[in-house]
């Protein structure tokens, strides 16, 4: 596979890439905090056994800790399962509000970073559409790198599905610095693959502050 | 004598850990859960080592890295990085770190290697000296 021979397939491993590396680095700092406090439970165990006290409040508190980020490390894990599973799941029925809030899991590393919160609306289950979820994780992964750098420390980007008469929308809001995002070709090469693949429009709104990608109710192309 | 260490990491959990451990091993250590943070505390405190987190919001290590080692040419710092690769390494070498470790890091190589930038820091400090006075001596030429 080459960008030239399987362009979509090339796009979809640049992201798959992307993400799997912002998990495993997140994973690191789990098992960085773990380690640090088996270190500290052998500290303790030394010390205890020169003489100095050890209280079961502070065991209690140190297990706490660990099983913690045991839980934390246990979700992004699931969290990269369902998206590795997500690249063998052909064109289905979505609940596009709970793939919004999956993806934004997914960025969330990568806004955290830049001082961002993504917030995206509670469940309800009533935006649906027929898709390609890998790819619509891809093409929502898309805007946001091209979204996220123009948005400065404590801004708070909304995302979020919006059911009209004859399509699904994905609106990403609150955004500044569209006026550069629509000056810079964007949608790239990239994104009009996935745009062509998903059938979607997508519409760079700078008065609004918002990308809207419409979303046919179902694809038409194999999937 | 006891070593000087400012530690910075976003990961709160990690910094209080960290700290604690290295307290019971004699350092004397103080924290920075940003780089804004860290900027402001080497401008009124002087360290032997600083260990510092690779990616941090807003800014990343190696900015901070490049603005520590312009504020103070002499501090020495260790990068700690969940994802250790060649060309990071090399970047934070010609940027000025001392050492480049992967997480989790074994606390006995990192102490180690704070003790090796303590030793380090007070030759260049030496050095500074001398040539201070070397300078002065030559002004003042009697």
């Amino acid at each position: 596979m080459s960008a030239t021979s399987d362009p979509i397939a090339a796009v979809g491993l640049q992201f798959f890439g992307q993400v799997a590396a912002s998990m495993s680095h997140e994973i690191k700092n789990c098992l960085a905090i773990i380690n640090e406090n088996a270190g500290l439970l052998q500290d303790l165990a030394l010390m205890a056994e020169k003489g100095r006290p050890l209280t079961p409040e502070r065991l209690k508190a140190l297990a706490e800790k660990m099983v913690g980020q045991v839980r934390r490390a246990d979700t992004i894990v699931r969290n990269l399962s369902r998206f590795a599973h997500s690249v063998e799941e052909p064109q289905k029925r979505l609940d596009i509000g709970e793939l919004l809030r999956f993806t934004a899991e997914l960025a969330e590393r990568r806004a955290t970073m830049k001082g961002i919160t993504l917030q995206t609306a509670p469940d309800t289950g009533t935006v649906q559409a027929t898709s390609i979820p890998f790819f619509l994780e891809n093409l929502i992964w898309c805007c946001l790198d091209l979204v996220l750098p123009n948005q400065g420390h404590g801004a708070k980007v909304g995302i979020r599905a919006e059911a009209e008469a004859e399509a699904t929308c994905i609106r990403i809001s609150g955004l500044k610095g569209l006026e550069h995002a629509a000056a810079a070709a964007f949608p790239g090469p990239r994104e009009r693959r996935l745009l062509a693949l998903l059938e979607i429009e997508l519409t760079v709104n700078p008065a609004a502050a918002e990308v809207v990608l419409s979303l046919p109710t179902a694809i038409t192309a194999a999937g | 004598m006891s070593e000087k260490v400012l530690l910075i990491d976003d990961e709160k959990d990690f910094l209080e850990i960290m700290a604690e451990r290295m307290g019971t091993r004699g350092m004397d250590v103080s924290t920075a859960s940003s780089a804004e943070t860290a900027l402001k505390l080497v401008d009124t405190h002087s360290y032997d080592a600083i260990v510092l987190d690779l990616q941090m919001p807003n800014m990343d290590g190696l900015e901070t890295l490049r603005l520590l080692k312009e504020k103070r040419p002499e501090l020495q710092v260790i990068l700690l990085t969940g994802h250790a690769t060649v060309d990071k390494g090399i970047q934070a070498m010609k940027l000025g770190a001392m050492d480049f470790l992967e997480k989790p890091a074994d606390l006995g190589l990192l102490t180690e290697r704070i003790k090796k930038a303590q030793a380090q820091k007070l030759i260049l400090v030496e050095k500074k000296s001398e040539e201070k006075i070397r300078k002065i001596m030559a002004e003042k030429a009697w």
